[in-house]
């Protein structure tokens, strides 16, 4: 039944180690044993990330962790994997955000003259329409299209980033700038980041190495980005 | 008991008001009882497009405020048989109706009637709040133009806000030869944006302006493109499953000149 209780998944970033939550740890621990020992040394110098059902406890995810060290895989973190260069929250691992902030989960959809506003990160189930917006403290995730506005790291968390899986906004805020989409936003048809880079929010497509293939073509609303508070960011295009 | 369907857009003339008379005379036509409800007060538009005006003895805000009895304001059309007009009051405003108020004329008239249709006034503020307040089930209606859709989609939010049942959209005025063209917002298009499910789609029609000076509605002219759809939708309403009126196909365009040369 080792089979059930452990699932070794390989994956591009590695083995992905998917834990049934419901057995407790000797149990974990024994069958992972048993696959190590089945899989004779096959597992070396893998990179593996576990993935349990439930959360585990840090000294249990500990235990866990270095029963794999022990036979030679080796601990992902996903954020060094955007070689070098600076991690961003995007690449996070899934485990408890690093900066502590909260995520939270929304399922539905943000309709002209709504607002929804969080104070950790955002993960969206979802579309956000023109004339609607969404702000969050942290970053912000949309997985669905996003044609209205997102303000994420609010009030000014220079590090947050939003990505939705179709980008068609009619302006995106990070912390303090501003920009907002050239007159008529072609469709691509690939999920993207916008990022703060050097002042400027720029947009790329999700997954490629922070920088590469940034295109700022987002327009600076007013004219260059501003940080907030210097008075009401003007809005270059409310829309429409 | 009947249903209560509010009828409403969020931008004003979009088609709310053409739309509430051709749907209620369309279900009055099916055999069924129906009253409409004008809550547009003090811009009161539904009696004329029907024709009913000088019927006007007793209107919403009388019946609220207790001077006649539900009965003696309703005004039965002068062509269908089990067709009722409630009329709005042209004298005072939005505020002189609550949601109670409307709430419990709703109750009252779905007892009676099979189809409650209220007409929405343009707008989000008191006069949308009283019309939505005793419906169950509501029609959202639109024209493809950005500002429109925009609007629909406030109020779409606004109707999930107030926990209504899925609202249904009908697209209004649509041109088919513009949308070909590639000039208006095409029907799929519409509805990935607001995302909730098609009641029907109208083609705009010169009809509809000649019928509505006229005070009759333009389902009851067989010879009406938006008529017909209109009659599409009031089957649907019933449940039946009617396709979509074939506005693209040859055939519209053939009987389209037809009867642009017919009437020339």
């Amino acid at each position: 039944m080792s089979q059930d209780i452990i699932t070794i998944k390989g994956t591009r970033k590695g083995l992905v180690i998917l834990l049934d939550g419901n057995r407790d740890l000797a149990e974990l621990k024994g069958a992972l044993a048993a696959k190590f020992a089945a899989a004779r040394g096959f597992f070396q110098g893998a990179p593996f990330i576990l993935s349990p059902s439930r959360p585990l406890s840090s000294s249990e995810a500990a235990e866990l962790e270095e029963l794999c060290r022990h036979h030679g895989l080796v601990p992902a973190r996903t954020q060094e994997q955007p070689a070098p260069g600076t991690p961003f929250p995007a690449f996070s691992p899934a485990k408890g955000a690093p900066d502590g902030l909260p995520t939270a989960l929304v399922e539905r959809t943000i309709r002209s003259g709504q607002e929804l506003a969080v104070e950790g990160h955002l993960v969206l189930l979802g579309n956000v329409h023109r004339g609607a917006a969404v702000r969050a403290g942290g970053s912000i995730f949309i997985l669905g299209t996003l044609r209205g506005v997102a303000h994420a790291g609010y009030p000014e968390d220079e590090g947050a980033v939003v990505l939705a899986w179709r980008m068609q906004p009619s302006q995106i805020r990070i912390a303090g700038a501003v920009a907002r989409a050239p007159g008529k936003a072609e469709e691509r048809p690939y999920p993207e980041v916008a990022r703060l880079h050097g002042g400027r929010i720029v947009i790329e497509p999700y997954g490629t190495p922070p920088g590469e293939a940034a295109v700022s073509f987002l327009l600076p609303a007013g004219g260059r980005s501003r940080r907030r508070g210097g008075g009401p960011g003007r809005r270059a295009r409310s829309g429409s | 008991m009947g249903e209560v369907i509010v009828i409403t857009s969020g931008k004003g003339g979009v088609g709310k008001t053409t739309t509430t008379a051709n749907l209620g005379t369309g279900l009055a036509l099916l055999g069924k009882r129906v009253v409409m409800v004008d809550t547009d007060i003090g811009l009161r538009n539904l009696d004329v497009v029907l024709g009913l005006e000088n019927r006007i003895v007793y209107d919403l805000v009388d019946v609220v405020e207790g001077r006649c009895r539900l009965k003696q304001a309703l005004i039965k059309d002068k062509r269908l048989e089990n067709l009722y007009l409630l009329p709005a009051n042209q004298t005072r405003d939005k505020t002189a109706v609550t949601r109670h108020q409307m709430m419990d004329l709703c109750d009252q008239l779905k007892e009676d009637f099979d189809f409650v249709l209220i007409d929405c006034p343009a707008g989000i503020e008191m006069g949308f709040k009283n019309a939505i307040a005793g419906a169950e089930k509501a029609v959202v209606v639109t024209t493809p133009e950005v500002a429109a859709v925009r609007d629909a989609d406030r109020i779409i939010g606004l109707l999930e806000a107030a926990e209504m049942e899925a609202p249904r959209l009908i697209i209004n005025r649509v041109r088919p030869d513009m949308v070909r063209r590639g000039d208006m917002m095409d029907i799929d298009d519409m509805l990935e944006i607001l995302a909730i499910d098609l009641l029907g789609v109208v083609p705009e029609d010169e009809m509809i302006v000649v019928s509505t000076n006229k005070g009759e509605p333009a389902i009851l002219d067989k010879r009406s493109r938006a008529g017909q759809a209109y009659h599409n939708i009031s089957r649907r309403l019933l449940g039946e499953e009617v396709p979509l009126l074939n506005l693209e196909g040859n055939e519209g365009i053939v009987a389209k000149l037809r009867k642009l040369f017919g009437l020339g």
